[in-house]
């Protein structure tokens, strides 16, 4: 069975972009979400196996979103991503209850799976 | 009462002259001796008059009067030449006199001018009294009020007495000499003129004090003390005299004494602002060690007596006033308690001294004190000139390192938004690319055509940012070339006239920036049809124009860009002005030194 994810983040191209790309790598992309409330009701709604977050969203941010998720009990693994690299976020990624981080151009099925395949602390 | 103006000028320093103080010396003396020889003979004469209750009192009491006003009237003479309240008090003291000795001469005439002479004494008191202390009548209302005291009591009392058939007594009871005589001259409509007339003087002089700053208060409070106990005891003494005359006497006495007690407090008062002007030597001595702006505001305050006075100094180039540490600082409205005295050296304004309204009544004080302290001020005026310069610059420093960051935040937001989101479309889609070339290689293609537009637009967003971070034709081709290259992309026609030659790259910057933005606002918010940029060279200046004929309204201090400018341009000492009245479309006008 495809691992289901759902893709938050605020670019519609950008969604259309990794949603063709990850399912040419076996994922089945069930659920999209413009914006970080959006996507914490998608999450709860769709109960994914995992779940790609952008980091700069317009309403609340990717940390925002993994805190409200995992504040409510069992939540799926999130890997956050942005254009920016973990570094420029200090502390915060490892901070957070993420499981992992990747950047924006490395995104393929292969590298999440890795990440996933993982400790929480491998990235 | 008419509110002050609020700025008084100093009079030039009048230059004493030896033959005029010669001669005045030379008045002076005959007028004591006069003086000295009629009090002598009033004091036996009215002493030897057999019709007159305390002839001995009476006399010493008259003697006294006299020479009182006299002595103090001469001094005050001596010492204020300009001052008219001394001649005042010495005629005050010999008319006085004179009419003692003409009213015991023994003649009608001679009756009627004692009667006469006794009343203008007492006008001249009221003169002084209004007069004091710089002995000029100020306003309409105290020349009015001194004429018809003249009026009443030298022509109007006499003759209405003479009317009346009430001739003054050949034997000596002339007028107000005696405590006994002062109802004498009460009755009929000239009295009911004096008494108004002495309600209105106390009026007056009640009023001077009440609205009279704590100074001026000092000076004021004895003299009219004792000028309004005489007044009061005068009326007094008249009206009991009739039904009461061992009371009226007495009064009269006591009227007499204090009387003769209020020319020595007008000399203590102008004494007193001759010690405050004696403080223009302390002064000149405080300002050899007065070191700091605070300390020559401090030695000013102690000059003048004034706590409350305050220093601003005139910066021409901004045409204000600052304060001693160099804020900008508002001269007080009209009408309030202070006002402001202009110092100007050689023809240049320099400082006003803002101090209590009172001390316009010391003007040569103030001016002593002004040009003891002028070198002081003129520093002090540097001094606060370069803090405001200092003040400035740290405010144009802070908004260009401000200005700085604002364009470095800008950068990171335009690279984040544009070229690198475009790389990371790119490097997904050659990962897709990568997944389909073999299965689905037709997709694959539209993907590679994707990319290559994907490229193109990458690399347009990272031509503009790196225009924006330095033009590459400014530094290669020159001012010339750039700025045709600005106005190609200007939305608004432009005619533009630039040099050929190169000049400093910074002054090039600066002049780009300063076309650039004006040239943006003007797309944005001008509506122009037309605009002109003018850049040529003169006297050792870049000097730039930038014209246009839309509707006006800018803001050289608002917007944050012109401001930028400004420090841009005040950076290389230039400057940067902005034209800009509604409706009259907006000239920006920069000129930056560039040898």
């Amino acid at each position: 069975m495809p691992p289901r994810i759902v893709i938050v983040d605020d670019d519609p191209t950008f969604l259309t972009t990794v949603r063709t790309l990850l399912e040419a790598d076996g994922f089945e992309v069930v659920g999209e979400a413009l914006n970080g409330v959006e996507g914490v009701a998608t999450v709860e709604e769709l109960k994914p196996d995992v779940v790609l977050l952008d980091v700069n969203l317009p309403d609340i941010d990717g940390f925002e979103v993994v805190k409200r998720l995992t504040d409510r009990g069992r939540a799926p693994p999130v890997v956050l991503t942005s254009i920016r690299s973990e570094s420029d976020f200090g502390d915060l990624v490892e901070k957070s209850r993420a499981y992992g981080f990747i950047t924006k151009a490395e995104i393929n099925g292969a590298a999440l799976s890795r990440i996933l395949d993982g400790s929480p602390s491998s990235r | 009462m008419t509110p002050p103006p609020a700025t008084v000028s100093v009079p030039a320093a009048s230059v004493p002259l030896d033959g005029r103080r010669a001669r005045g010396a030379f008045v002076r003396l005959t007028v004591w001796s006069l003086g000295a020889a009629l009090g002598i003979a009033a004091f036996f004469l009215v002493a030897r008059d057999g019709d007159v209750a305390d002839p001995w009192l009476t006399a010493a009491l008259t003697l006294a009067v006299g020479w009182s006003f006299l002595a103090s009237g001469l001094l005050v003479w001596a010492r204020e030449d300009e001052n008219p309240i001394g001649v005042l008090m010495a005629a005050l003291g010999l008319v006085w006199l004179a009419g003692a000795v003409a009213g015991e001469v023994g003649s009608p005439f001679a009756s009627w001018l004692g009667f006469a002479a006794v009343n203008g004494a007492v006008a001249l008191f009221a003169h002084v009294l209004v007069a004091f202390p710089t002995g000029r009548l100020a306003t309409r209302g105290e020349r009015v009020l001194v004429g018809a005291a003249y009026a009443d009591l030298v022509l109007l009392a006499p003759l209405w007495r003479a009317a009346r058939g009430d001739a003054p007594p050949v034997d000596g009871t002339a007028g107000l000499l005696r405590p006994e005589h002062f109802g004498s001259t009460l009755g009929g409509p000239q009295a009911a003129i004096a008494l108004l007339l002495a309600a209105a003087l106390g009026l007056l002089l009640w009023r001077r004090w009440y609205w009279a700053t704590r100074h001026t208060r000092h000076t004021l409070s004895l003299v009219l003390l004792t000028g309004g106990a005489s007044l009061v005891l005068m009326v007094s003494a008249a009206v009991v005299e009739h039904s009461f005359p061992e009371a009226g006497r007495a009064l009269g006495w006591a009227a007499l004494a204090a009387f003769g007690s209020v020319p020595l407090a007008v000399l203590a008062g102008i004494l007193r602002s001759r010690l405050a002007r004696a403080s223009v030597a302390v002064l000149v001595r405080d300002l050899a060690t007065a070191g700091t702006p605070g300390a020559l505001r401090d030695a000013l305050r102690r000059a003048l007596g004034d706590p409350t006075l305050r220093l601003a100094y005139w910066v021409s180039e901004t045409r204000r006033f600052v304060d001693i540490r160099g804020r900008p600082f508002e001269l007080p409205w009209e009408g309030s308690s202070q006002v402001a005295t202009m110092v100007d050296r050689e023809g240049r304004r320099i400082a006003a001294i803002v101090h209590d309204a009172s001390l316009r009544d010391s003007p040569e004080l103030l001016e002593a004190v002004t040009s003891a302290a002028g070198l002081a001020l003129e520093n002090g005026r540097l001094h606060a000139e370069l803090q405001a310069h200092v003040d400035d610059l740290r405010e144009s420093r802070a908004r260009i390192v401000e200005a700085g960051d604002a364009e470095r935040r800008r950068l990171e937001r335009n690279l984040h938004d544009g070229a690198q989101q475009r790389l990371v479309s790119i490097a997904l889609h050659l990962r897709l690319i990568e997944s389909k070339i073999h299965t689905d290689p037709e997709v694959a293609a539209q993907y590679v055509v994707q990319v290559g537009e994907e490229l193109n637009e990458a690399l347009k967003e990272l031509r503009e940012l790196a225009r924006g971070i330095h033009p590459a034709i400014l530094s290669d081709r020159g001012l010339g070339p750039a700025l045709e290259a600005v106005a190609a992309r200007s939305p608004v026609p432009v005619k533009l006239s630039a040099p050929v030659e190169r000049m400093p790259a910074p002054v090039e910057a600066a002049i780009y920036y300063v076309v650039s933005e004006a040239l943006a606002n003007v797309a944005k918010y001008a509506q122009a049809s037309q605009v002109t940029v003018e850049v040529a060279r003169a006297d050792g200046h870049a000097v730039v124009a930038v014209a246009d004929d839309g509707v006006g309204g800018a803001d050289a201090a608002g917007g944050s860009g012109l401001r930028g400018l400004g420090d841009r341009v005040a950076a290389l000492d230039g400057r940067l002005n902005v034209d800009s009245a509604p409706l009259g479309g907006t000239r920006i006008h920069a000129v930056i030194p560039c040898a």
